[in-house]
């Protein structure tokens, strides 16, 4: 209906996505892939980052959940799912809601499998373990 | 980056307003204003809405609508759910009888409707609909612990536990409060509203079902009880609540809801010449279905049906030892059919109308009633303006309770209570400024009513109400805002008394400094219905005219896991007060010989401590 309204900040989430993303990635644009309608929306609003239609041309790939991240790939992962952090090895940080406040996390192992090296502003989110 | 997760928080917060506008008249507390506000308890809620105030009666039980009446509940009306399941009581009907006074740990944030909502949103005819949304598992996973402590002994501790796997989020709390409340000296007894109350509750959900279970235990000193000279020897309840409710949204656009309540409630009622026992258990089973069908672009028609049956029991029913005789009416059966239709006459201009039919079939003598609620509304919106107008017409049940507890006697049909109202609603928001106004008139038939010798009946006069409220907020940045809020309702032809007036102001100031939530409010009130009604029959004046109730407090952010709080309630013990007849009545004509007034405010000066840790 004219009236309804959506219950997710999409504005605020794109400018933290670009944050993230060219905090990661380090060029202008970045490329990303997501099945994931939300953050296809998220990404599209953001002058940094560019949505791609095949994961191969990404250079992050943004999941939600297991189902998203796509078969046989093995570049970097970042999510919004606390199970996909913990799970997939691919996945070097995720961004979601832990005791209701918005939570950034980065793994230093698997950033430096992955050889990135975090801008300064992101380098407070890195952790040595799971949380 | 810290600052955008700040505003992520908050505007996650505030999208949760803007979704409402058609929805009807309705207050939001975000999370972020309950937190910060540290309302502990739904009470710390109910105070700072406008027209609306926190009471007790009687039996010190949280009754928004007591007005000298000493029946055990009044405020049937102001129905209450929980994450869109209705937490009923068969008897007593609105389930703010059991949970009016609940820890709001497990509370993600709050809208209070006045009048009926959207079908969407409930399907109950109310003049009030409070509905907390608990905590969503995505978003607080973990486990929390939180300890309360409050001067007279008060204490308050609770766990809270949420889990999210691939498919499937659980989410359980589990609260446990030992409140000593303030006691009053009555003659030479000694009143009290102590209260132990045990309560968890718990969710299940995936995408197509949601499981809710809730379990509720309170002990409490029932204040006056049903002693008319205010000198009970015994005043004590015992209840238990348990609530499991199922909601399947499997085919899309349907909802499919079934709920099964049950309770047994133990009162022990004594003075020098009477005791009164009184147990009782109800069972309550709600089934309903709601199918919204997107007919065009412009047009969604919503229609749905419910069936409540209800089999409320009265074990015991003692006077001095001896049996009242069983009443057959146990049973009812209220079955619902209704139509919503919203039609968007243009991009801004949505124009709805609603219907609803119950039928209440009774198992006895009580006659069986058909009871209307008609629903239409305009509602306009661009970016800055909303302006909403809405008609309701409903028709209340008489609840099983005023037939069946206290010894009622059933001589003759109560009528349906029936308010007929016109809100209009102005809203404005630019930048960081947002201000409402809502005008409204009801008309109020055969409100039901005690009378001297025990019986309920109807006013046969027409009662009025005009309310006006006005309110502004003001934004200043992320993390300060100022809200004032003024409402103003004036009450004519109620029973033999003049026109009275409620006069209700609200301001609260949140700010973050740093590492430090600090929180101010102060509330003013003015009744003058107390003045006009003791003066008229006792030509006793009424000493206290104008109250104010400040609360402040502080949050301290330690860590990500460890959290302080201290905050100080009525500090200045003016809070409004509730009023209560005591005296001695004429065995034979049942009317005062004497009477005296007392004053019983249900907020108390408090002082409160409190630790959060995150695991």
């Amino acid at each position: 209906m004219s009236l309804s309204l959506f219950g997710f900040d999409t504005s605020t989430a794109s400018k933290i996505f670009e944050k993230i993303f060219t905090g990661i990635i380090h060029k202008e644009p970045v490329n990303v892939y997501t099945s994931n309608p939300t953050y296809q929306e998220v990404v599209k609003l953001s002058n940094s980052l560019e949505l791609v239609a095949k994961p191969f041309l990404a250079d992050i790939v943004l999941a939600d959940s297991h189902n998203e991240i796509p078969k046989n790939y093995n570049g970097v992962i970042f999510t919004t799912n606390v199970s996909v952090f913990q799970t997939c090895q691919n996945t070097i940080g995720a961004f979601y809601w832990e005791h209701g406040r918005p939570k950034i996390y980065f793994l230093k192992q698997r950033l430096e499998i992955k050889k990135i090296l975090l801008h300064e502003t992101l380098k407070r989110y890195i952790v040595i373990k799971l949380p | 980056m810290e600052e955008l997760l700040d505003t992520f928080v908050h505007n996650s917060d505030l999208s949760i307003k803007t979704r409402l506008q058609n929805a009807g008249n309705v207050i939001v507390f975000t999370r972020e204003e309950i937190e910060m506000m540290q309302a502990r308890n739904l009470k710390g809620i109910l105070k700072s809405l406008p027209m609306l105030s926190y009471r007790e009666n009687r039996l010190g039980i949280p009754d928004p609508f007591y007005i000298l009446q000493d029946l055990p509940f009044n405020s049937n009306s102001i129905r209450i759910y929980i994450d869109n399941q209705e937490v009923t009581s068969a008897s007593y009907g609105s389930g703010l009888f059991f949970i009016g006074d609940i820890d709001i740990g497990f509370v993600d944030h709050i809208e209070v409707y006045s009048l009926n909502p959207s079908f969407e949103y409930s399907t109950e005819p109310a003049k009030y609909l409070i509905k907390l949304y608990s905590k969503v598992a995505q978003r607080d996973k973990g486990i929390k612990a939180t300890l309360n402590y409050g001067n007279r002994g008060f204490n308050q501790e609770a766990i809270q536990y949420a889990s999210v796997a691939e498919k499937i989020s659980s989410f359980a709390y589990l609260s446990r409060v030992d409140d000593h409340r303030k006691t009053y000296q009555s003659f030479d007894h000694t009143l009290s509203k102590d209260k132990k109350q045990y309560y968890f509750f718990g969710t299940l959900n995936n995408k197509e079902h949601h499981l809710q279970i809730q379990s509720l235990e309170n002990e409490r000193d029932l204040f006056i009880g049903l002693s008319t000279d205010a000198r009970p020897n015994l005043a004590q309840n015992k209840v238990r609540y348990h609530h499991v409710g199922y909601e399947n949204y499997t085919v899309e656009n349907l909802k499919l809801r079934v709920v099964a309540e049950s309770s047994a409630s133990k009162f022990l009622l004594s003075n020098d010449k009477e005791l009164f026992r009184v147990s009782s258990h109800d069972e309550l089973l709600t089934v309903d279905t709601q199918y919204r069908w997107h007919k065009t672009e412009k047009n969604e028609l919503t229609i749905g049906s419910k069936i409540r049956y209800k089999h409320f029991i009265t074990d015991q029913l003692q006077r001095n030892g001896f049996d009242f005789p069983d009443l057959e009416f146990d049973r009812q059966t209220i079955s619902t059919l209704y139509f919503e239709d919203h039609y968007a006459l243009t991009p801004q201009w949505l124009l709805t109308l609603g219907k609803q039919i119950s039928k209440v079939h009774n198992n006895s003598e009580v006659k069986d009633d058909t009871l209307h609620l008609d629903r239409v509304g305009v509602v306009y919106s661009d970016h800055q303006w909303v302006s909403k107008t809405f008609f309701h017409n409903s028709e209340f049940l008489i609840e099983p309770y005023l037939y069946t507890t206290s010894g009622f006697v059933i001589k003759h049909h109560i009528e349906p209570e029936k308010v007929s109202n016109i809100t209009h609603e102005f809203q404005y928001k630019k930048d960081a400024y947002e201000c409402h106004v809502v005008l409204g008139y009801s008309k109020i038939k055969n409100m039901p009513t005690k009378i001297s010798n025990g019986e309920i009946k109807n006013i046969t006069d027409t009662l009025f109400q005009h309310f006006y409220y006005v309110d502004f907020q003001y934004e200043m940045d992320l993390y300060n805002s100022l809200y004032f809020g003024f409402s103003y309702v004036k009450n004519s032809n109620f029973d033999d008394l003049n026109d009275f007036n409620q006069y209700k102001s609200t301001i609260r100031l949140l700010d973050k400094l740093g590492r430090f939530d600090i929180s101010n409010e102060i509330i003013y009130f003015r009744d003058t219905l107390p003045e006009s009604y003791y003066f008229n029959r006792f030509e006793t004046t009424f000493p206290n005219k104008n109250y104010f109730d400040y609360s402040t407090g502080v949050r301290y952010r330690y860590s990500d896991s460890l959290n302080f709080s201290l905050k100080g309630e009525n500090l200045l013990d003016r809070a409004y007060n509730d009023y209560f007849e005591r005296g001695r009545r004429n065995p034979l004509t049942k009317k005062w010989q004497y009477i005296d007034i007392l004053q019983a405010s249900p907020i108390e000066k408090r002082i409160y401590c409190g630790v959060e840790y995150f695991f």
